[in-house]
């Protein structure tokens, strides 16, 4: 263990110092992803905006995440209650993720205006898919010798939605989150890309048209570490809620 | 009045070839019945049946007349009168042991710590009521099913293979615990199995399946002995019911498509 | 005794009731302008009209930022915007379309684009185009001046390798074409900043009319409150004056506006924008008729407008022409 630790480190150190030699002595690098020094120095500089921007983002994913979340238990509770709807629309789900739902944005923007809300339904719409349909795999799992049980003690739907399909589901809906946690980010973020007055998106696009590598590498280790925070989160809830399954 | 009657039950998935058929028997209240037969015979397809599990799709069907106590078995079901334990343990993930054996009274919205440590001692995991079923053995498994199956005072419980898994020494203690639990709870029960020995350790009766879904042959066992002194003394009980049981038994399995 | 006091209490209810009451303050109108693109420095002016020269002219503007899938021009047709910022190809289009558009000033008497290379490639001329990468903006207002720029100069398009541009700037210093559309007083500040040598090859050294952003209406709005749009064009055009005098308080505005601007960077590219922002004739939002009828003839040229979209009246010169007789 400690001996990978150490080997990650180095490797990190030796980029770092890959990174920041080319990025002194040549300027095309330099221009296009500045130095590790120079990066910080303007992090340090424009902290203030830079922060803002990313708490913009980090707010629309984790709201676009709550509310996908909220809404594809919605559905799925539907789908409990009438289940000729769950083997109606989990196909029609399941073929959608292959769409790149990323075009969606333009349309979102010209809807919703710049503001919050197209960003937020943008991160909304890019987890909601794989939140419903990992929570569908993971019901269709559910063994049938479980289904028996249940009815034959005639339990109500309520209690089998909550005390059975959400529980043991939870493995394949934390699984659903994980990966719905960085999509959020990317959702918000290429949302920011088409039009935004605030985020880490809109930064990335001014740096590209603007050349400004510095506010590039900076809003891209902010959006990465809001990719780690939503991700080590949802990591949490699953130590915390999860049992030895 | 017999507790369980079927009349010319028969049962088929979808319109085809019947899985169950011809079945016609009688079970009194507190008697063990075994149901043995080659495999995929519809044993556990008639256990289903009989505790209302099927039909559960409107392509299945269901034929002749089956009462429970004279009522339907689906009225029966919901009755909550009955138990099922099936082959495999079939045990909530997320539920510790004593949690697993009160999850039927959880369900009818009920809580009785008593019985449910009652039962938890009865069959020997006291020091494990914490456990999750991951860190649990296969027997272990098998025991916290069989007692749950007893939690809801069942006057119906139905066994599919139960102890299909453990090996003699595992099956030798929990043939004693069953006892035990039907001494307090006297249920009647149905159960399959694919041991001929087991069939006549535990039961009162015998009923053979034939591969084509109906009864070849049924055994009254005329033996006074109660399981526990059966188990103690197996190899003794055997050789009492070798040639009258064991071996027409057997014969009966093996010549299957005979009906 | 009792006839005297009604008699006094008549008199003076006949007084209180002759007497005009005090005079009700004059409502003061409110409008809102969707600019075309985030804040920067093409927002100077209108800075200045919201914080200044608006109440000197007795009227509220609202700015409203842009994007770049923000469309001021269905903003302000959809009645969400009263006024809006985008390219004059775009307002004649849109009229074409059915929209009942009308310009009532021009941002950029002449357009902002340049056309750009590195300091080694030495591309100082139209000409020098064949056989070179050129990077196009698809769709966009740069292409249009592209097309009219090779076309003046004689250039053969066939001989020109045309590659898609993107928003990009590093795919120009890492070389990926060889030259690229440029904003005056946008791309080439970011150049700047970092140093980067260019050569720069200006359209309207080419004879090329194209002029740059404008302010626009629907015509509905502009007959039925002229008194309005009149006291809008005074603060605005007087905004411009006061930015372009004063770039330092107008960015300072800005920045009130959105503190993520960066100051230093927006004042350089309004200083640098000076003569695009200065209006024909030094006239901030003014532009003849003559140059709007060759910039229409160079779009009908083009075939980006039919001839009869082009005699369509949308250019309204008449309240910036009325501001600058009332400043005289």
């Amino acid at each position: 263990m400690m001996k990978k630790w150490t080997l990650y480190i180095f490797l990190g150190a030796a980029l770092l110092a890959l990174w920041q030699y080319f990025g002194s002595f040549n300027q095309t690098v330099r221009l296009l992803v500045s130095s590790p020094t120079l990066s910080m120095n303007y992090f340090v500089e424009n902290a203030g905006s830079l922060l803002h921007a990313a708490q913009t983002t980090l707010i629309e994913a984790v709201v676009g995440l709550i509310i996908a979340t909220i809404f594809s238990f919605a559905v799925m509770i539907l789908c409990f209650y009438k289940p000729g709807i769950l083997e109606f629309v989990l196909p029609l789900m399941v073929t959608s993720q292959v769409i790149p739902l990323i075009v969606l944005a333009p349309f979102f923007i010209i809807l919703m205006g710049i503001g919050l809300s197209s960003k937020i339904t943008m991160a909304a719409v890019m987890c909601f898919f794989p939140i419903f349909v990992n929570f569908a795999q993971g019901y269709t799992t559910i063994s049938s010798n479980i289904h028996e049980l249940l009815y034959i003690y005639d339990a109500p739907l309520s209690f089998r939605i909550k005390s059975v399909y959400f529980p043991l589901s939870m493995g394949s809906i934390m699984a659903g989150l994980k990966i719905s946690a960085t999509l959020a980010v990317i959702g918000a973020i290429v949302a920011e890309f088409n039009g935004a007055e605030l985020g880490l998106g809109k930064n990335l696009y001014l740096s590209a048209k603007r050349l400004e590598p510095e506010l590039m590498i900076s809003s891209l280790v902010l959006a990465t570490l809001i990719g780690f925070i939503l991700f080590g989160t949802i990591r949490i809830i699953e130590l915390r809620t999860g049992r030895k399954l | 009045m017999m507790f369980v009657n079927l009349d010319n039950i028969g049962f088929s998935y979808t319109e085809g070839k019947p899985v169950v058929s011809g079945v016609s028997f009688g079970l009194k209240k507190g008697e063990t019945l075994a149901v043995v037969g080659a495999s995929g015979c519809g044993k556990s397809t008639l256990l289903r049946i009989i505790s209302g599990i099927l039909p559960q799709s409107p392509h299945n069907y269901l034929s002749g007349k089956l009462t429970v106590d004279g009522q339907t078995s689906d009225k029966y079901r919901r009755s909550g009168k009955l138990a099922f334990m099936f082959q495999e343990p079939t045990l909530m993930p997320n539920l510790t042991v004593r949690q697993n054996i009160a999850f039927p009274l959880k369900i009818k919205g009920m809580n009785n710590n008593q019985k449910v440590d009652d039962l938890v001692d009865a069959v020997g995991l006291t020091a494990f009521a914490g456990y999750y079923p991951s860190r649990l053995s296969g027997g272990m498994k098998t025991r916290v099913s069989l007692a749950r199956s007893f939690v809801t005072d069942p006057e119906l419980l139905f066994l599919d293979e139960p102890f299909a898994a453990l090996d003699i020494a595992w099956k030798s203690r929990l043939y004693r615990e069953l006892e035990k639990l039907l001494e307090v709870h006297n249920s009647t029960v149905i159960f399959v199995t694919h041991d001929v020995q087991e069939a006549l350790l535990l039961s009162d009766d015998v009923l053979v399946f034939n591969s084509g879904g109906g009864i070849k042959s049924k055994y009254k066992i005329e033996n006074e002995k109660s399981i526990s002194e059966r188990v103690n003394d197996i190899s003794g009980y055997m050789s009492e019911v070798y040639s009258e049981y064991m071996l027409p038994i057997q014969d009966a399995i093996m010549n299957g498509d005979d009906v | 005794m009792k006839s005297k006091l009604i008699v006094i209490i008549l008199s003076l209810t006949v007084l209180l009731t002759a007497c005009p009451g005090p005079q009700k303050p004059e409502t003061i109108p409110s409008v809102s302008l969707r600019e075309e693109w985030f804040p920067s420095a093409c927002f100077a002016g209108d800075m200045m009209a919201m914080n200044e020269t608006g109440k000197a002219n007795m009227i509220n503007i609202k700015i409203e930022a842009g994007a770049e899938d923000v469309d001021p021009v269905k903003l302000v047709i959809a009645g969400s915007n009263d006024f809006g910022v985008a390219g004059a190809d775009r307002i004649i289009t849109a009229n074409s379309k059915g929209a009942d558009l009308v310009i009532i000033g021009v941002i950029n008497f002449k357009t902002p684009t340049v056309f750009i290379s590195l300091k080694d490639k030495n591309i100082t001329k139209p000409k020098d185009f064949e056989g070179k990468y050129v990077g196009v903006m698809t769709g966009n207002n740069t292409e249009y001046v592209y097309r009219s720029l090779i076309q003046k100069s004689g250039v053969a398009p066939k001989k020109i390798n045309e590659v898609e541009a993107p928003f990009d700037l590093a795919t120009f210093i890492a070389k990926a074409y060889d030259v690229r559309p440029a904003f005056v007083y946008d791309e080439l500040v970011s150049l700047d900043a970092q140093g980067i040598e260019y050569n720069t090859i200006r359209p309207e050294d080419y004879g090329v009319n194209f002029i740059g952003p404008v302010i626009f209406a629907k015509r509905e709005f502009v007959e039925k409150n002229k008194d309005t749009v009149q006291k809008f064009v005074n603060a605005l055009a007087g905004g411009w004056q006061a930015a372009l005098n004063n770039p330092a308080q107008a960015i300072e505005y800005l920045k009130q506006f959105d503190a993520n601007v960066d100051a230093g960077r927006e004042t350089k590219s309004l200083i640098k924008g000076h003569d695009y922002f200065i209006g024909e004739d030094g006239k901030p939002l003014f532009l003849s008729e003559q140059r709007w009828n060759l910039f229409v003839n160079e779009l009908i040229d083009l075939k980006l407008i039919s001839s009869e979209d082009g005699k369509r009246n949308v250019f309204d010169s008449s309240f910036v022409n009325n501001y600058y007789k009332g400043s005289k």
